[in-house]
């Protein structure tokens, strides 16, 4: 019996927990990384970079107006946009030369001096570059 | 002012002059104004239109032997609104329709000062209704028209202060089938109606 109250209150509270983070609705329309233009980094050392994305969510809505004789609909489309921190892991991560640094997850790695980029895709979009001089 | 009516002294005069047969039986002129409630029969007529016009009925005629040739001519007016899907949009609507009505008018045998008739008529109605929003921008608007045939049936009185000029009252019924392929109501609908009406009439030479 005591079992299952506790079943029943472990289930209550779960039914009734608010989503603290809401889904990202609506489409990825940008990436960027979360990272000055220039990035510097000594030669062995390491920098995790943030990612985020603007969604663009679009919905549609029809009036319709009737009279005796007629009826008409229009359609009337709204847009609202947002970034939204995404998890780096959810995009592909790219190095112009991995020689020079190497980038996994976000993490930038630097190997040896030089001068490269990074880029980010997901879904089918690109990140802009960053540039990285390892010193 | 005076050039209409010395032609219109001549024409009845000629009409007089030129009767047919002997004296009951006379091509006569028919002049008349009516004044009365027009009520449609499209069923969803009074969800949308909440202000309707009492029309007036201009009409003439020629006639002869109690049977007249009669072409009659009314407009009747209605606004309200129309039904939007959307409540943070009112609806506008306003609806005119024009009736020219050609036919022939019989009348009984009675004695001159009251005189009852039928009478029934060809229709042709051209209908156009206009809808749009008032509150939301772009306005919603659209226009729609069309010239449609039907039939009238009328049936009334007449009674004649003098050999002239009389008061009359008839009630008529119009039928005029419309097919609505979009609207508050869809398929064949009767776009006609009731007309209910008093008036004056001109009827001279008639006896």
């Amino acid at each position: 019996m005591r079992y299952l109250m506790l079943l029943f209150i472990a289930f209550f509270f779960t039914a009734c927990d608010e989503e603290l983070v809401p889904p990202v609705e609506g489409e990825l329309f940008k990436l960027e990384i979360d990272s000055p233009a220039t990035l510097t980094i000594p030669v062995g050392s390491s920098r995790t970079l943030g990612l985020r994305g603007l969604y663009v969510t679009s919905e549609t809505q029809s009036v319709s107006n009737t009279g005796v004789l007629q009826s008409v609909t229009y359609y009337h489309t709204s847009s609202d946009s947002s970034y939204v921190t995404m998890a780096n892991s959810s995009a592909e991560w790219y190095s112009g030369n991995n020689n020079i640094a190497t980038v996994y997850n976000g993490t930038v790695q630097a190997i040896s001096r030089g001068t490269t980029f990074i880029y980010a895709k997901s879904a089918g979009i690109t990140s802009g570059d960053i540039t990285v001089i390892v010193n | 002012m005076k050039v209409k009516l010395l032609i219109i002294l001549i024409f009845l005069i000629v009409v007089k002059t030129n009767a047919f047969g002997g004296d009951d039986k006379v091509v006569a002129p028919l002049l008349g104004i009516t004044y009365g409630g027009f009520t449609p029969l499209h069923p969803g007529f009074d969800d949308i239109y909440t202000s309707t016009s009492s029309p007036m009925e201009y009409y003439f005629g020629v006639g002869y032997n109690k049977i007249y040739l009669i072409g009659k001519f009314k407009k009747f007016r209605g606004s309200g609104k129309s039904v939007t899907t959307d409540v943070n949009y009112i609806g506008n609507a306003d609806y005119n329709q024009e009736f020219f009505m050609f036919g022939l008018r019989f009348y009984n045998n009675t004695p001159a000062k009251m005189k009852y008739f039928l009478e029934f008529g060809a229709v042709s109605s051209l209908v156009e209704e206009s809808i749009s929003t008032l509150n939301r921008q772009p306005e919603l608007f659209s226009k729609t028209e069309s010239q449609e045939w039907g039939f009238s049936i009328a049936a009334g009185g007449q009674f004649m202060f003098s050999d002239f000029v009389g008061l009359s009252g008839s009630a008529e019924y119009t039928r005029i089938i419309y097919n609505i392929e979009e609207g508050i109501e869809r398929g064949d609908v009767n776009l006609g109606g009731f007309y209910f009406s008093v008036g004056i009439v001109f009827m001279p030479f008639s006896d």
